[in-house]
């Protein structure tokens, strides 16, 4: 009787993540770690891309090395639409693929007690891409086309990219239109970047870290200036606020 | 008074009596009528019935298939196949290993699978994948079989071949034997649409797709209400342009009990096939549907 008031009070009157079933899709991919769709594309990504690039070749190789039939190229472009500046579907996915599983990938190992810096996220993200860094061109030249791919899929992963190096780092996080700005900062640095990366001939891409070190440096000075303009502006309201009073006070 | 209209009304009271008011909350409800009565359209009709009314419907429109269907659609229906060819964007790839093998079902006038099959030959230079047109109605793969004789292509060619076919049961189709299952605005013409999915699942291989293209629910309320209105023209056009009026109020009809893009993906999800989803096309006008047999 007791055990079972104990499972009645355990019921919620919110949502809450313990009473439903963790849905076994990643993000905004359309399947989970256990599917087909996964294995082909995790393989295409760790294999086929360093060697031949973000192409159909790289997943049909990885195709063939796992015994699937060419249809997972069908099954694998399923949630994207056709376009005239894409080479196909299934490629789109990969390069969505490739930016969801490393974003995920940033957030995995981290430790609960001591959260890492910013800057430290950040090189961490740029190191994911140092296997591939060969044809980060393309990648580039993929979500930059303009379209329906860059609005719905490439600039949302960036967006929700510079959402979790807030979020995963022991940055201060705001609630007003800097919340905005901020990441908007990051974004920008983090394009740039990667642009930088794209073409880097350096040792390790030292160069591109440094860059990336100076970028982010940059845009958290502007977030300086932000708040000192920001605290400034407020002062300045305040002040004529009083001002005024004082001199209604006065009659 | 209120009794007689309801019974005037309410189509389910010919399967009879008290049943009429059952109200079922799954899915997939209002496909399923009383045991032994499905819809014709906005009819109720004994399920035996349907399948030889759906063939009438389609042996009296083969003829002129393709002219009422521009007329119908204002010729987007062209644009729809073309990007439901593109989005799926099969073929044998020039490094795969193995052919394909499609199947294309109520697909009798065969413009889905000559389309899929110039497509893995244009952009993959694949000639060596096979194709099953499979229709119940033999009129209408008569129109297939003369347009590949029209345009000297896919007509005795060993890779293609015409089947008259229920696409609720692929007798004489293996099981576990395509890779590719395509059906573009047959399925709502199915007596027992669950049936369809089942077939659609034994017959895929693992790994295989299914892929539909089917008239849906339209999100946006103003086009909604306009094509309401053009509904209401389609068969006096049908009519006009055929001669048969009742055909094409069929096919209207038919369209609007098709179940709506969320629901239809639950009903492919629920036939077993996995990262089921769909788009949907001209603002819901249409969509594509599809699951993966894993």
């Amino acid at each position: 009787m007791f055990k079972r008031l104990c499972q009645v009070s355990l019921r919620r009157y919110h949502p809450s993540k313990g009473e439903h079933l963790n849905s076994s899709r990643l993000g905004p991919l359309n399947y989970g770690l256990d599917s087909p769709q996964y294995a082909v594309l995790s393989h295409a990504l760790k294999v086929s891309v360093p060697v031949v690039g973000f192409n159909e070749r790289a997943i049909v190789h990885s195709l063939n090395q796992l015994n699937y039939p060419s249809t997972m190229l069908s099954v694998i472009g399923a949630s994207n639409s056709p376009s005239l500046l894409h080479s196909s579907p299934a490629v789109m996915e990969l390069v969505k693929f490739h930016l969801v599983q490393k974003r995920l990938q940033l957030s995995q190992d981290l430790s609960s007690e001591e959260k890492p810096s910013l800057e430290d996220l950040f090189i961490k993200r740029l190191e994911l891409n140092v296997p591939i860094a060969g044809h980060l061109s393309q990648l580039l030249s993929h979500v930059s086309v303009p379209g329906p791919f860059t609005v719905d899929t490439a600039l949302p992963e960036l967006h929700r990219l510079s959402d979790d190096l807030i979020y995963y780092s022991n940055e201060k996080d705001h609630h007003d239109f800097a919340w905005y700005s901020k990441r908007l900062g990051i974004s920008c640095a983090y394009v740039s970047s990667e642009l930088f990366m794209a073409q880097d001939k350096s040792h390790n891409y030292e160069e591109t870290f440094q860059f990336a070190r100076d970028k982010l440096q940059r845009t958290m000075q502007l977030g300086e200036y932000y708040n000192n303009t920001e605290e400034w502006l407020w002062y300045t309201l305040l002040n004529s606020i009083n001002l005024a009073k004082s001199q209604m006070a006065r009659g | 008074m209120i009794s007689s209209a309801f019974v005037k009304h309410t189509p389910k009271c010919i399967a009879g009596g008290h049943k009429s008011i059952l109200r079922t909350f799954s899915a997939t409800s209002f496909l399923k009528q009383e045991d032994g009565y499905t819809h014709f359209g906005s009819k109720t009709v004994p399920k035996f019935e349907k399948e030889k009314l759906v063939g009438n419907v389609f042996s009296s429109v083969a003829s002129k298939y393709d002219v009422m269907n521009d007329v119908m659609s204002l010729g987007i229906h062209r644009c729809w196949k073309d990007h439901f060819i593109n989005k799926l964007d099969a073929g044998k790839r020039p490094t795969s290993v193995e052919p394909l093998h499609f199947i294309d079902v109520a697909g009798g006038s065969g413009d889905i699978a000559f389309g899929l099959l110039d497509h893995a030959e244009h952009k993959f230079h694949d000639t060596e994948s096979t194709m099953h047109i499979v229709d119940i109605n033999a009129d209408m793969l008569k129109e297939g079989e003369k347009r590949a004789m029209e345009q000297n292509k896919y007509h005795n060619d060993p890779r293609v071949n015409f089947l008259v076919q229920n696409g609720e049961s692929l007798d004489e189709i293996e099981s576990n034997s395509k890779d590719i299952y395509t059906i573009s605005f047959g399925i709502r013409n199915f007596t027992n649409v669950e049936a369809g999915l089942a077939a659609a699942y034994r017959v895929l291989k693992p790994g295989g797709i299914f892929y539909c293209l089917e008239f849906s629910k339209i999100e946006n309320q103003l086009m909604d209400l306009m094509y309401q209105q053009w509904s209401k023209v389609l068969p006096v056009m049908g009519s006009i342009i055929a001669n048969d009026y009742d055909s094409y109020q069929y096919l209207v009809e038919s369209i609007e009990k098709f179940p709506d893009q969320e629901t239809f993906k639950n009903m492919i999800e629920q036939a077993g096939f996995k990262s089921a989803g769909y788009e949907s096309l001209t603002g819901g006008v249409c969509a594509i549907h599809w699951g993966v047999k894993v």
